[in-house]
């Protein structure tokens, strides 16, 4: 493996381990301020000790997770220095509001909600459980503003003089529709994750007939806040879709195997099986009109396929070899108005005669044939992400049913009838994890071959280091976090398995449920 | 009023078992407290190892511009 290959599977492992705790919290943090809300609105003391219990699972989360993302944040010194100089103009400024609000909002809150029980009044709690969660959907809208500029990069221009992307309207960067789409489509997805973990330790509870008022009492406020964020992450991730088929039509394409252009409206592919090198799809299972309502909300738009959009990535490699070829010139010329214009007229095809480094070092002087291979090294690897989006769209739809099963045997009282139901539940638990790893790939390996869409190749954007450091860190990474995934499945099933009675540090509540 | 009497026996039951369970919150609080410091010391040594500024590349306007309009090829 090179040191691009390693960088990104670095990288990759960081991010995704990281975001096994996060959506938890996202999740968890929600259902905390609902609960808490019940139990001020009522004063029973079964909704404090709900509020306790799985505040204490909230707690062992937020201690394993916090700051595992932070060796990101050091990667994008040591392995991705290029990147970091390239767009961090742009990229640094959301990172930075994350630490000074999110960040701060959560430290502080966190430690009230644990130790403000009984120093604060019941309403001070309950503002105090608010603005935790608040906090926390917080830190995921900066980052998620930060990654949605990678997708879809506006609101700065290139700069010659410093070799940079720099902000030019900061509003436009924040308010990037494709953000904006992310962020509601992941974090509704962190409230699925927080639903059904609730849910399947109730399940759990139930099974085992223990804590049955308390572990009633969650399933019913899981079922519901669940079925409606369930609901919220297939609508929210359509708009995900819709905001992708404007600014990201590979990744559409690759995700649907679409190799040619369809006359619209195009069809969605149930089934089938893509074949790369043939760049065909075998086995095809269409169901028409499906995906250019998706992808453009019409049915008189089409949706260009792999090969089109090859063609038109070739178009703006040859835009791109004059913007390559104005800024060289630049370098020893740095006064020349008309280079300039030249430059500035080409800019936004600038990323795309970089993909020509690959194939050689005096990009403006490319062959036929080398621009060709560059437009190709624009698709990502088709199967991988065909198969992850049909397998998260799968878990998605499961998640529903589940909710609205469980919603129903809520609303009448039968939530402990069936026990192959609660099994069902309980076994449900690690899908919500499994569908969200998926849908960062889909979105992050989708992105591919680009660090940031159209600007900047990932093979430009990594540091000139060797890939010997990079191995090491990456070991040390391995080790490290593998350890404090074992510490963490310990004391959650721990605590789990100890119970309400053991977090609250005294017997819960029975009401009669 | 039975309610408020069921309330009343919630409290006296949660009153008398207080001691009893207190024991385990020194616990949980012990296990998190050893294991964020046990988890700040690894981050401490990852940092060291492998991100301490000695690690880090710096990069400014002609290195830049040196990497992307380089002579040469990259992998």
């Amino acid at each position: 493996m090179d040191i691009v290959e390693l960088s990104r599977l670095q990288f990759a492992v960081t991010a995704l381990y990281h975001f096994l705790f996060v959506p938890l919290t996202l999740g968890l943090s929600i259902l905390l301020g609902i609960m808490e809300t019940v139990y001020v609105m009522t004063g029973r003391p079964i909704w404090r000790d709900m509020v306790k219990f799985w505040g204490t699972l909230f707690g062992i989360n937020f201690a394993m997770g916090v700051a595992t993302g932070i060796t990101m944040e050091f990667q994008f010194g040591t392995n991705w220095a290029y990147y970091s100089h390239y767009v961090g103009d742009v990229f640094g400024a959301p990172l930075a509001i994350e630490g000074l609000m999110a960040f701060f909002l959560e430290a502080t809150f966190v430690g009230l909600f644990f130790f403000g029980w009984d120093r604060l009044s019941k309403v001070g709690h309950l503002i105090v459980t608010w603005l935790l969660a608040i906090g926390t959907n917080f830190s995921a809208l900066w980052i998620l503003i930060a990654n949605g500029w990678m997708q879809f990069p506006i609101g700065a221009r290139f700069n010659a003089d410093t070799m940079r992307m720099e902000v030019t309207d900061f509003m436009e960067v924040m308010f990037n529709p494709v953000a904006q789409a992310k962020f509601v489509h992941t974090v509704s997805a962190g409230y699925v994750t927080g639903a059904i973990f609730v849910l399947a330790i109730s399940a759990y509870y139930l099974l085992r007939g223990r804590n049955i008022a308390l572990a009633k009492r969650s399933m019913t406020v899981a079922a519901s806040f669940g079925l409606a964020s369930a609901l919220s992450v297939v609508v929210l991730g359509d708009e995900s879709g819709y905001t992708a088929g404007q600014n990201q039509k590979m990744k559409i394409a690759a995700i649907e195997a679409m190799w040619h252009t369809e006359p619209a409206p195009a069809s969605f592919t149930l089934f089938g099986l893509p074949n790369m090198k043939e760049r065909r799809t075998d086995y095809e299972i269409k169901v028409p009109w499906v995906l250019g309502l998706i992808a453009t909300r019409s049915i008189d738009k089409p949706v260009p396929g792999i090969d089109e959009l090859v063609t038109m990535a070739k178009t703006r490699i040859k835009s791109g070899m004059i913007a390559y070829d104005a800024l060289d010139k630049l370098r020893s010329d740095r006064g020349n108005t008309q280079l300039r214009a030249t430059l500035d007229a080409h800019a936004a095809d600038l990323g795309y005669a970089l993909l020509l480094k690959r194939e050689r070092a005096d990009v403006q002087n490319a062959t036929e044939d080398e621009i060709a291979r560059a437009a190709d090294s624009t698709i990502p690897n088709v199967p991988v992400l065909y198969w992850a989006f049909r397998l998260m769209v799968a878990v998605g739809l499961w998640m529903i049913a589940l909710f609205a099963l469980s919603f129903y045997l809520s609303a009448r009282r039968q939530l402990d009838r069936y026990r192959p139901y609660l099994w069902i539940a309980l076994l449900s638990l690690p899908l919500p994890w499994l569908a969200i790893e998926l849908g960062w790939i889909v979105a992050e390996y989708g992105r591919q071959p680009w660090a940031v869409e159209g600007v900047l190749p990932t093979f430009l954007a990594v540091s000139s280091t060797s890939a010997s450091n990079v191995l090491f860190s990456l070991m040390g990474f391995f080790v490290f976090y593998s350890a404090l995934l074992v510490v963490d499945a310990f004391l959650m099933l721990k605590y789990i398995r100890l119970g309400p009675d053991a977090a609250i540090g005294r017997t819960a509540h029975e009401e009669a449920a | 009023m039975a309610e408020r009497r069921s309330e009343i026996h919630s409290e006296i039951v949660y009153i008398l078992s207080g001691s009893k369970m207190e024991s385990r919150v020194p616990r949980l609080s012990r296990e998190i407290a050893i294991l964020l410091c046990a988890k700040l010391a690894a981050l401490t040594l990852l940092y060291f190892l492998f991100f301490s500024p000695s690690h880090r590349i710096t990069v400014d306007a002609p290195t830049a511009s040196d990497h992307i309009l380089s002579t040469n090829t990259h992998p």
